[in-house]
């Protein structure tokens, strides 16, 4: 698969500390750029959905695989830490696990640099090329444990302006943001003793940078929302630390046949959830307008914070019901909060920011 | 029970009050007694805590230990095993260590004695998943990979520099990190320094390897078998490149390491307090004979027998309460001396110790108490029953007291009897653990049965003691000695203790003379290099401190070195018990004639084609014999061509060649290497220039060398050999006690020999020559029958503990000081008992 860009040779290639800045007209070529990319500090690949159990229980859940470089100030050596969450919603208990896991490179975590093959301890994702499947496999805790066999559905997506997506004012604001908006999921999930046969629909996001966020940003909110009609839509808020919404702020449409359009978008929180565990107010409720239409994300459960036991940067990641202006479900979404606690800035944010922290 | 305390206030409080030395005496007896035991095994905890701390991991429990069978694991196997596992949320934490030793600039460490840190790398990051399980404080900022850090008992600062030998090399290590206790978390330990993983490996430079990995299984429903599962998968995956132990196989390890050693040491405390028993019995018995007309006064006037024994009985609790009491002080002062001895000889064993403080727990403190409680009315049950069964005109009567109970002690036959089965017993071998440990229990029962015998066979010997003085002209010699015709029970108590305790101090002289005279043609025939060159930081026989092959060629290099020969060794675990392989230069140790054989090779160059050697304690471990095929960890196999003596670990060892050690157990680094030098250089200088060259590094002449071998190994006794002393001592303080508690009974003899104008020195001088009797007939039946519990202690106790063939040889000059000793100090004592009595006047109680 091959998917190309037009270069823009005019701006600069790296960060101040040598990291690789999203350049436009990147040329894609697969299976390799599904793999790790460590000329960058940043990379995700990060997957959501919504499963159906045969027995009627639904449930939400998250795996993310997280690549994060740093250069040692005493050599220059560059060195990666690689970072996971996964979180599985029990819709009908309301029951919310989750785990985070942290390990440096080497034989326990690793993302390949050729194909889709990542893993950190005992979770993993990979594509098999034969079968263009992907499988994953995470457990949370013990207490449960989520074996998914994914293909799909619709093909892979670039956002962005010419295969850049950008996340601030800041050219180094950006990252190179590769999709795959709607996959189907087959497998099982067991919770404590009981396992269950599930199907359902997943989202995946795969996504590299050396900075995220930009000067005077706070954080994000990022919804994927997948409509019964065949549409998605991908939409980011950067937000500002005075409150507002940055300029960089996003929303796409993808069409039935995989097209993509840019759209205005209006965000609004309806309401909030204060965690008991953070402290964090999330306004994990909100209403979403774009071209005349009206979405209305409802957190399936309100409590679907990560707890950010490692890394000290809770967040609010959770499965939605979407709803249309007369309250009809019409899809399903995932929704991120990232921002509201702990210090985001010093993790993803640019050199400057980072320095001053 | 009014009035038992009417008697305990009136009677046993006013003899406390008037003869308060003698009250003072008991209670010192019973602390010594009770404190001895309580000092042995709080020295023991100690050093074996120090130990298991070395052997700990860390984490909090993990639930296996990956270890390679043959040396480092790779990290390509961790992928494997992670592989292997699956989506299974099972924890595989990497460990790397060394054993280091802190480095002082120009200060001398003499094998055995320097204190041993651990070194461990583990993953920092990985860690951090591991929250509550692993120690607190670390953090995950790779940032201070370069740094170590250190428990908060060591007193340092972050920033400080801690400087250490690791194999030959000082290394400086700075502290980044300074661990506290925190309640729920494990603490880590003084001995243990922590360093990030990778800054580790580099250090230690074996990047990519492991030494074991800790296995933590993640409990949850949703995996009821988790901890079976893992254990299998790992172990099926194995494929004898490495061996997966549960915590408690580990655990079971560590302690059956040095179980033969605690059990050892328990018993000879055991042996001591045996013999303190006869004290404290006398002692009582003592306490008895001095009050009994308040006793024939108490019962004329209707007092029943049970009030009086009742009362005794609550004197004698007392006794042991206030007693013990001071037990535990003794005893914890005790252990405080002897942690440091205990240490050194856990460490020298078996290398991986430090010294701790001996910490006194409550079970313990209640054990000490119980023990000088028990012994004491024990010892007070007999003569509180004589006291009070014993009639009001007896008691009241002036003449000499006749015993009437312990008929049995009488049967000399009895104790003929026991020595017989001693002899039976000794013919039984060992009990086998588990691990390869290997503990005597029938020959220490048979050393038990033989005290006991020759305590009770020992007086026949008072009458040839008689018979001697007969010989000799002399009032004093005669009468002294004519108290032995008819031996009393209390003269049979103080004789059969005596024996006892010069027959354990006789015993263990002859198995460290043995000991000694071996290890001298042993060291005579195997060190034969010019100098010895070893990592300052390699302690023991088991030390893991290497040298490196840069620092072999410089050696080589050295214009006045003719020959260099390396040893190479390796820890392996062969059928679950922890012993070693060996690399040597064959053809060099058969130049140098090196090995003195127990079973000698057929083959001249047993070192070819998968031969090899094994010393005296593989072949009684592992129960294997020349001729036999072995199969070494990894699938290695080899023909065992002879049988060697070996004195330097108790493990026991596989010798191959070098070239083979290298091949299949990544030995590049050498653990020992001997020097020839050419005809004409000078040794010390040349010692001294690499010791200059290279400050990790310890260098031995052959002369030095040979000295600290020995040195060690009589370290190795030193424990043991201050328990026989004050075995000794307590058996002499009992002739003293005895022989007043006869005076006292005999004080209308007394009164009548004065009468007749016998002076104090007179009597004094028969007091002397009766207990230098007591005391001969005990030395010298002790002495005999030292001999054969040394013949137990060497071909027995020690072929099953430590599988070593020993010479046997008799130290004659310890005996000759031993015997005039025990008779000395004890007509010495007797003197001065009998000096006292003279003074005395007969109506007097006390």
């Amino acid at each position: 698969m091959l998917v190309c860009c037009f270069a823009d040779s005019a701006h600069a290639q790296t960060t101040a500390d040598g990291f690789a800045i999203p350049q436009k007209g990147r040329v894609f070529e697969f299976p390799r750029d599904h793999g790790s990319h460590e000329a960058f500090r940043t990379e995700w690949w990060y997957l959501t959905g919504h499963l159906d159990g045969a027995d009627g229980r639904r449930f939400g859940f998250q795996v993310t695989f997280f690549r994060q470089a740093g250069r040692d100030d005493a050599n220059g050596k560059v060195s990666h830490l690689h970072l996971a969450h996964a979180a599985l919603l029990d819709a009908a208990s309301g029951r919310f696990l989750h785990e985070e896991k942290l390990n440096r490179e080497g034989w326990d975590a690793f993302s390949s640099a050729t194909t889709l093959d990542v893993r950190n301890a005992n979770w993993s994702l990979k594509l098999d090329e034969a079968t263009k499947r992907i499988s994953v496999a995470a457990t949370v805790k013990a207490e449960a444990v989520l074996k998914l066999e994914l293909e799909a559905v619709k093909p892979l997506v670039v956002f962005g302006e010419d295969g850049v997506s950008r996340k601030g004012a800041n050219e180094s604001a950006a990252s190179h943001y590769l999709t795959f908006p709607r996959l189907k999921a087959t497998g099982s999930v067991k919770v404590g003793a009981q396992e269950h046969r599930v199907r359902g629909e997943a989202w995946m996001d795969h996504e590299f940078s050396s900075s995220q966020l930009d000067e005077g940003q706070a954080g994000w909110d990022w919804a994927a929302i997948q409509l019964k009609d065949g549409r998605e839509i991908m939409v980011y808020r950067m937000r500002r630390t005075d409150g507002g919404t940055d300029a960089a702020s996003t929303l796409t449409w993808i069409a039935k046949d995989g097209a993509l359009k840019k759209a205005a978008f209006d965000w609004k929180a309806l309401a909030t959830w204060k965690s008991p565990h953070s402290g964090a107010a999330y306004p994990n409720h909100v209403r979403i307008e774009s071209e005349g239409s009206v979405f209305e994300l409802r957190p399936v459960a309100q409590d679907q914070e990560q707890g950010g036991s490692i890394t000290g940067l809770p967040y609010w990641e959770g499965a939605c019901d979407v709803l249309d202006a007369r309250g009809e479900v019409i899809g399903r979404a995932f929704l991120e909060l990232a921002g509201y606690a702990g210090d985001l800035k010093r993790h993803l944010g640019t050199q400057a920011q980072k320095r001053r922290e | 029970m009014s009035t038992v305390r009417l008697i305990l206030e009136k009677c046993a409080l006013r003899h406390w009050r008037l003869a308060w030395r003698q009250q003072v005496m008991l209670m010192l007896i019973l602390a010594l007694g009770s404190g001895v035991y309580l000092a042995m095994r709080l020295a023991n905890r100690a050093a074996l805590a120090g130990f298991e701390q070395f052997t700990s991991g860390i984490t909090r429990q993990a639930d296996f230990t990956i270890m390679g069978t043959t040396g480092s694991l790779s990290e390509n196997w961790l992928r494997e095993m992670r592989d292997g596992l699956e989506e299974r949320p099972v924890h595989l934490l990497p460990v790397i260590e060394e054993t280091v030793m802190p480095f002082e600039e120009g200060k001398a460490i003499e094998i055995g004695s320097g204190v041993t840190w651990k070194l461990v790398g583990t993953d920092f990051v990985s860690l951090l998943n591991l929250r509550g399980e692993a120690p607190a404080g670390l953090k995950g900022d790779v940032k201070a990979a370069e740094g170590v850090f250190v428990s908060a008992k060591l007193h340092k600062a972050v920033g400080d520099e801690i400087c250490v030998v690791m194999h030959e090399q000082v290394v400086s290590l700075k502290v980044a990190g300074v661990v506290t206790e925190q309640p729920g978390v494990p603490t880590l330990p003084e001995t243990m320094l922590l360093m990030d993983l990778p800054a580790a490996q580099k250090l230690m430079q074996r990047e990519a390897k492991v030494d074991r990995v800790e296995v933590v299984v993640t409990r949850g429903e949703a995996f009821p078998n988790l901890r079976e599962e893992a254990g299998e998968v790992l172990s099926k995956l194995a494929n004898q490149r490495w061996q997966v132990s549960g915590a408690e196989d580990r655990r079971a390890l560590a302690g059956t390491m040095t179980e033969a050693f605690r059990l050892n040491l328990t018993i000879l405390s055991l042996l001591a307090l045996f013999v303190g028993g006869y004290l404290i019995f006398q002692a009582l018995d003592g306490v008895v004979i001095r009050r009994r007309e308040e006793i024939g006064v108490l019962k004329s006037l209707g007092v029943t027998d049970a009030v009086i024994q009742r009362a005794f009985l609550i004197e004698a609790l007392l006794l042991g309460v206030i007693g013990g009491g001071l037990g535990l002080l003794v005893g914890w002062l005790g252990a405080q001396a002897a942690v440091g001895g205990v240490s050194k000889t856990v460490n020298a064993l078996y290398g991986a110790s430090s010294v701790q403080r001996a910490d006194l727990h409550f079970g313990e403190a209640v054990l000490s108490m119980s023990i000088a409680i028990v012994t004491s009315l024990i010892a007070a049950w007999w003569p509180a029953r004589e006291a009070s069964r014993t009639p009001p005109v007896h008691m009241l009567g002036r003449k000499a007291a006749v015993f009437s109970g312990g008929g049995w002690w009488r049967a000399e036959w009895l104790g003929w009897a026991l020595m017989a089965v001693a002899m039976l017993l000794a013919q039984i071998g060992a009990w086998r653990l588990s691990g390869g440990t290997r503990v005597p229990l029938a020959a220490y029962a048979a050393a038990l049965c033989w005290l006991l015998g020759t305590g009770l066979a020992a007086a026949k010997l008072m009458g040839p003691m008689r018979q001697m003085g007969r010989m000799f002209d002399g009032v004093t010699l005669r009468l002294g000695l004519s108290h032995l015709r008819r031996p009393t029970v209390r003269h049979r108590f103080a004789v059969a203790a005596l024996a006892s305790a010069v027959a354990m101090t006789a015993g263990m002289a002859i198995m460290v003379s043995s000991f000694d005279g071996t290890m001298r043609g042993w060291i005579e025939r195997s060190m034969k290099a010019d100098l010895y060159v070893s990592s300052a930081g390699a302690q023991s026989a088991s030390s893991t401190h290497q040298i490196s092959a840069a620092t072999i060629e410089k050696l080589r290099a050295m214009p006045e070195v003719a020959e260099v020969a390396t040893l190479r060794a390796r820890g392996i675990t062969l059928k679950g018990a922890p012993t070693m392989v060996l690399g040597v230069d064959g053809p060099f140790t058969q130049r140098q004639d090196a090995y003195a054989w127990v079973k000698a090779p057929g083959e001249m160059e047993w070192w070819r084609d998968g031969g090899a050697i094994i010393n005296e304690s593989f072949a009684e471990r592992f129960e294997v014999d020349a001729g036999d095929e072995l199969e070494l960890p990894g699938g290695h196999r080899v023909r065992i061509h002879g049988i060697q003596a070996d004195y330097g670990n108790e493990r026991g060892a596989v010798t191959i060649s070098e070239a083979t050690f290298r091949e299949w157990f990544e030995g590049e680094m050498a653990w020992r290497v001997a020097l020839m030098l050419k005809p004409g250089a000078d040794a010390e200088a040349v010692a001294k220039r690499i010791a200059e060259a290279h400050p990790g590094l310890s260098v031995f002449t052959n002369a030095h060398l040979r000295r600290e071998a020995l040195r060690i190994f009589r370290q190795t006794f030193s424990v043991t050999y201050a328990l026989e002393v004050i075995g000794v001592f307590v058996a002499v303080a009992g002739l003293g006690l005895a022989l007043a508690s006869l005076l006292l009974e005999r004080r209308a003899d007394l009164s009548t020999l004065r009468s007749l104008g016998m002076t104090g020195r007179q009597i004094a001088a028969t007091s002397a020559w009766e207990g230098a009797g007591v005391a001969m007939a005990g030395a010298v039946m002790g002495l005999i029958s030292g001999g054969w519990l040394g013949w137990l202690l060497i071909y027995r106790v020690n072929k099953q503990c430590f599988g070593w063939t020993l010479g046997f040889a008799m130290p004659w000059g310890q005996f000759g000081v031993l015997m005039l000793a025990v008779v000395g100090v004890g007509a010495l004592v007797s003197a001065m008992v009998g000096k006292w009595a003279a003074k005395m006047k007969w109506e007097e109680q006390e």
